[in-house]
């Protein structure tokens, strides 16, 4: 998919929320392939007064679950064409994900959020415009994902980072809204991960993303701030590693960021540790096969010791009746938990803090949109017209 | 007995031959390099199957296990199709000496055996068709049968997505899937307020900053 909205000529330029709107109201019906699932959904045909949808609102990658069979990933990138020539080339059309990343050259890219927390509410001036415009059009971009019918209310459940500011909170429901829909909840992440896998008693639940690692204590009730921890070393910090330790073991090699971020992807589907990770770069323009498990290795035992930390501070300040009972339920999430050998890495560390039982999630990628998603539907509908008019 | 067909075909005073044949014009056959044809009857053809049964009924009528009676009455009746006269007494003696009298032996009615044997045969072929179009039969029905469960599945389960795409009635009369019962339920409904109340104090603290 290479969503993209139109926006105004510069004579006739709304808001960017107006363009928003716009473009959410221009959307018609259109058949969505659903990722992971062999069917494709026709929207309209299960269509409802209201739709509901869970997002996760990631540093790397959004994902959108809907209540009518959706769900999308999009690469959380907005691009806007950096000169005329690449609006020749391009159009006008603000560009999303993949198709940013692929013409990133002649685009003006934005990433609009940063280690969970939306960038704008942090920057002044024509940056903090231009990175609030883009998060619009991305959760506008996230709304026409779900595909809506006319005259559909939308509401959303949006997953935040465990330590987002009340600010940041605030920022996501007044660009949600913004972005045309109805009514919005914003739940914190690992919470959303908790409540997919009904981890909601005596459990800890991690979500690895690419900008922070959300630790989240479940003992029945919402989460408050002592039960949640925010690592900030996370999935990009791994690519970042795994660069720097193969820009030394082999500088022969030429690659970017992005394509260590997919061969780390490539990676998560590699079970059995005696296989080696194998990446195919260019070498002087060649491509060679390069084995780079012991980068991987190293790079992923970098962000272990901080999980088993957080691990251990919410076990230690927990119930001592439970504490073994809540180290036997770690579920991990999110897409960082893919990562090669995470998992295992996890249990061997929490050996030092007296052991436990580590279990990822089914679809981990989709699993804060999935939980996000079960919140909105079993929401009492009387909250969300509450919500929809406070 | 043989005939050579006029070239119109109409060796048979102009009517049809329908009855276990197929018409031919003559040019047809000329075509296929058939020269001369030989035109059978229904009626030759039975009277030369009646001839050749008779001959071979002769032929073994000795090797029988007949009573006396019973085999002469048999060669009478071969003779008599066969348009002869009764076999001479020495052959009729021969035949006593060779083989004395069966009395054990139960009176045979070769007619009715041979429809008996077509009867039994016939019985045998429509068995076995009967069984062919059962089983093809059986077969279908347990696809069907398949197929049906499979449908029946099928719209079970859309019944239900269809139940939890609906929304509720009335505006407040719940969620649009209900969190499930139990204590399980009981915690969600819990958490789902707390997360509502959570939401509603962040809208008002923004409503109160904004003031």
């Amino acid at each position: 998919m290479n969503p993209e909205v139109d926006l105004q000529p510069e004579s006739k330029k709304s808001t960017s929320s107006e363009q928003a709107v716009k473009a959410v109201k221009a959307e018609k019906t259109p058949k969505t392939e659903t990722k992971g699932a062999d069917v494709s959904v026709d929207p309209s045909a299960t269509a409802t007064d209201v739709l509901y949808v869970g997002i996760d609102l990631g540093t790397s990658r959004s994902a959108v679950a809907a209540s009518n069979g959706v769900r999308d990933l999009v690469a959380s990138v907005v691009g806007y064409p950096k000169d005329n020539i690449s609006t020749k080339l391009h159009g006008t059309r603000t560009k999303f994900g993949e198709d940013v990343l692929k013409h990133r050259l002649a685009l003006d890219v934005v990433w609009p959020l940063a280690d969970g927390n939306l960038t704008f509410t942090d920057l002044q001036g024509d940056d903090r415009a231009r990175s609030r415009r883009a998060a619009e059009e991305l959760i506008a971009q996230l709304r026409v994902m779900a595909s809506p019918v006319a005259d559909q209310k939308v509401y959303a459940v949006i997953g935040a980072p465990a330590e987002a500011t009340k600010a940041n909170k605030q920022a996501i429901i007044d660009i949600a809204r913004d972005a045309g829909f109805d009514s919005v909840m914003v739940v914190s992440e690992p919470f959303a991960v908790a409540y997919t896998v009904d981890a909601l008693e005596s459990a800890i639940v991690i979500d690895i993303g690419a900008g922070t690692i959300d630790l989240c204590r479940m003992s029945g009730t919402l989460p408050s701030a002592e039960d949640q921890i925010t690592v900030f070393k996370a999935g990009n910090f791994v690519d970042e590693e795994i660069a720097k330790r193969l820009r030394a073991s082999h500088p022969e090699a030429q690659f970017t960021i992005n394509m260590i971020k997919k061969a780390k992807e490539k990676f998560s589907s590699v079970t059995d540790h005696a296989q080696r990770a194998i990446v195919n770069f260019p070498v002087n323009g060649v491509p060679t096969d390069i084995d780079i498990s012991s980068e991987v290795r190293e790079s992923v035992n970098l962000i272990v010791p901080g999980i088993v930390e957080g691990i251990r501070s919410l076990v230690s300040s927990f119930d001592p009746e439970f504490q073994a009972m809540i180290r036997d339920r770690v579920f991990v999430g999110g897409g960082g938990s893919q990562i090669y050998g995470l998992r295992e890495a996890i249990a061997e560390g929490m050996e030092a803090i007296g052991g436990g039982n580590v279990m990822l999630v089914d679809e981990p990628v989709f699993a804060g949109a999935n939980g996000a998603l079960k919140l909105a539907r079993e929401m009492p509908v009387q909250y969300w017209e509450k919500l929809r008019n406070s | 007995m043989s005939a050579q067909i006029p070239a119109n075909g109409a060796s048979n005073g102009g009517a049809p031959l329908t009855q276990g044949g197929r018409l031919h014009p003559v040019g047809d056959l000329a075509g296929r390099g058939i020269a001369n044809v030989r035109l059978i009857s229904q009626s030759q053809l039975d009277g030369a199957i009646r001839e050749a049964v008779s001959t071979e009924i002769l032929a073994v009528v000795d090797e029988l296990p007949l009573s006396v009676s019973d085999r002469e009455k048999l060669i009478e009746r071969a003779l008599a199709r066969l348009g002869g006269s009764p076999l001479p007494a020495p052959t009729r003696t021969t035949v006593q000496a060779a083989s004395p009298e069966p009395a054990a032996t139960p009176a045979i009615d070769l007619d009715a055996l041979s429809s008996r044997i077509i009867e039994e045969v016939g019985r045998l072929v429509s068995t076995n068709w009967r069984d062919e179009i059962q089983s093809a039969q059986d077969s279908q029905r347990s696809t069907i049968d398949r197929l049906e469960s499979r449908i029946e599945a099928l719209m079970g389960a859309l019944d239900q997505v269809e139940r939890l795409m609906e929304r509720p009635s009335a505006a407040g009369a719940g969620p649009a899937t209900p969190a499930s019962s139990g204590a399980l339920g009981g915690i969600k409904n819990e958490l789902l307020e707390q997360l509502f109340e959570a939401n509603l104090a962040l809208r008002e603290l923004e409503a109160g900053e904004d003031q």
